[in-house]
């Protein structure tokens, strides 16, 4: 009786341990969603202040400081698509489809392409050409964003 | 110098025919390039290319998710037997325009026929040019797997008794230009309606709620509403957020669309500015209707 409670004692601190790294990895993983999202929003909020100044309603300085973040973030974009984190295995909490796992490396070559359109605008910025930054900026989104989202993001905000 | 004049009115013939034949070539290249034009508006190569299986451009295969079934879209390359090498011009502008196939047949409504229905015939014409010259692929349809009943074809004549009205699409005459060539395309050519506007139970527009968001869109994709309701709808948008959105995919909040949405870019990024205006002109003239089901 005594050895069968001892294997019982066993059995249950391994189910714990285990059931505890489970959560541990799930939890990793959601935080690996969340800093993907912050990452994403954070490049929407570093467009807006380019846009500002395309339009004129905000300094130089400030869009070269954001391009200059949208340079540091581009590289890095697939190193936030860390494996198991797609919309297949958590469908509630985030929309990046499994395709982008399956074609990671289209993932990079439109990260490499985004790098260089934004080195494009950084210099149209630093030229102070404020007219071609509109125009600039809506063509890296074309060729950048909207192909990404377009083949790895699954329907979000009512697309 | 008698002898000389048949050789002189022969090499005339030939001049003037080496003319006429130039000058039909030339023709045709703007024909087809007029076709490339609407081929991009209309975003045939969005449903008629399997891209999530790396597959040929515009050969088919795609699988088209509805309440009735699955539906392959078929090969439209200038193949002569999987494709529609096969195929005349008055048997393609009867595919736009009655929604029957080289045979006769119906075609289903998940091809967007009652749309492109308004299209003018010379649209037409010209895209049928531009897909002639389409490299054909020998990759055969797939059969549609449709619920039970249907599949079954000769019930479409009760459902375009119902629901379809042949164009082409008349103007408005109290209208501008620019808001009737917005109509146009928006209505017919790029057939927006189709995924916008919500279905009823048969599968057809819910045209009182038109433009108004379909929760059950394509593939299951929830389309929004696109009328100018400030709450639901893009009554926020401008003019100008609304071109920009066709021209990049950039949405005036600084995010992308993407899904169904980004293959729509990727052809109304290639219509002229004046166009896109056209086409923002149009649907912010819209009645605004709140969505539901949202």
């Amino acid at each position: 009786m005594r050895q069968t409670a001892r294997w019982g004692a066993v059995c249950a601190v391994a189910a714990a341990v285990m059931a505890g790294a489970v959560v541990a990895v799930a939890q990793d993983k959601l935080a690996a969603i969340k800093e993907r999202q912050d990452l994403m929003e954070r490049q929407e909020k570093d467009v807006k202040a380019i846009s500002e100044y395309g339009k004129g309603t905000s300094d130089q300085a400030t869009a070269i400081e954001k391009l200059n973040d949208l340079l540091a973030i581009a590289p890095t974009i697939p190193d936030h698509f860390v494996p198991g984190t797609s919309d297949a295995d958590f469908p509630d909490k985030t929309h990046a489809k499994a395709e982008a796992w399956e074609d990671l490396g289209k993932l990079k070559t439109i990260a490499l392409h985004l790098r260089q359109d934004e080195e494009g605008l950084l210099a149209t910025v630093k030229s102070g050409d404020q007219q071609k930054v509109g125009p600039q900026l809506i063509a890296l989104y074309r060729d950048n964003c909207t192909v990404c989202h377009t083949q790895f993001r699954s329907p979000y905000k009512d697309e | 110098m008698r002898r000389a004049a048949p050789a002189r009115h022969a090499a005339a013939a030939a001049l003037i025919l080496a003319f006429a034949l130039a000058q039909a070539a030339r023709a045709d290249e703007a024909a087809v390039e007029r076709g490339a034009y609407i081929f991009a508006a209309a975003g045939c190569v969005s449903c008629h290319t399997d891209v999530k299986h790396h597959g040929t451009p515009l050969a088919g295969g795609r699988p088209l998710s509805t309440p009735f079934g699955t539906f392959y879209s078929p090969n439209i390359t200038a193949d002569r037997q999987h494709g529609i090498g096969g195929w005349s011009l008055a048997d393609f502008k009867r595919a736009l325009r009655d929604g029957k196939d080289d045979d006769g047949d119906f075609l289903f409504p998940v091809f967007p026929y009652p749309s492109y229905t308004g299209m003018t015939d010379q649209d037409i014409a010209d895209l049928y040019a531009y897909l002639m010259t389409q490299p054909p692929s020998a990759q055969a349809d797939k059969p549609h797997e449709v619920k039970f009943p249907f599949g079954f074809r000769p019930l479409q004549r009760f459902w375009r008794y119902l629901f379809f009205n042949e164009g082409p699409l008349a103007a408005v005459p109290d209208q501008s230009a620019e808001w009737n060539r917005g109509r146009y395309l928006v209505e017919a050519v790029a057939h927006c309606e189709e995924c916008h506007t919500p279905r009823n139970f048969l599968g057809a527009l819910d045209r009182s709620r038109a433009f108004a968001g379909n929760p059950q869109g394509p593939d299951g994709q929830k389309a929004p509403n696109i009328t100018p309701d400030p709450a639901t709808g893009i009554g926020k948008w401008s003019i100008d957020d609304i071109t920009t959105v066709l021209a990049s995919g950039m949405t005036p909040d600084f995010d992308s669309v993407g899904g169904g949405m980004g293959e729509v870019v990727a052809g109304t990024e290639k219509l002229t500015d004046t166009d896109r205006h056209a086409i923002a002109v149009y649907v912010k003239s819209l009645p605004p209707l709140r969505a539901t089901g949202k």
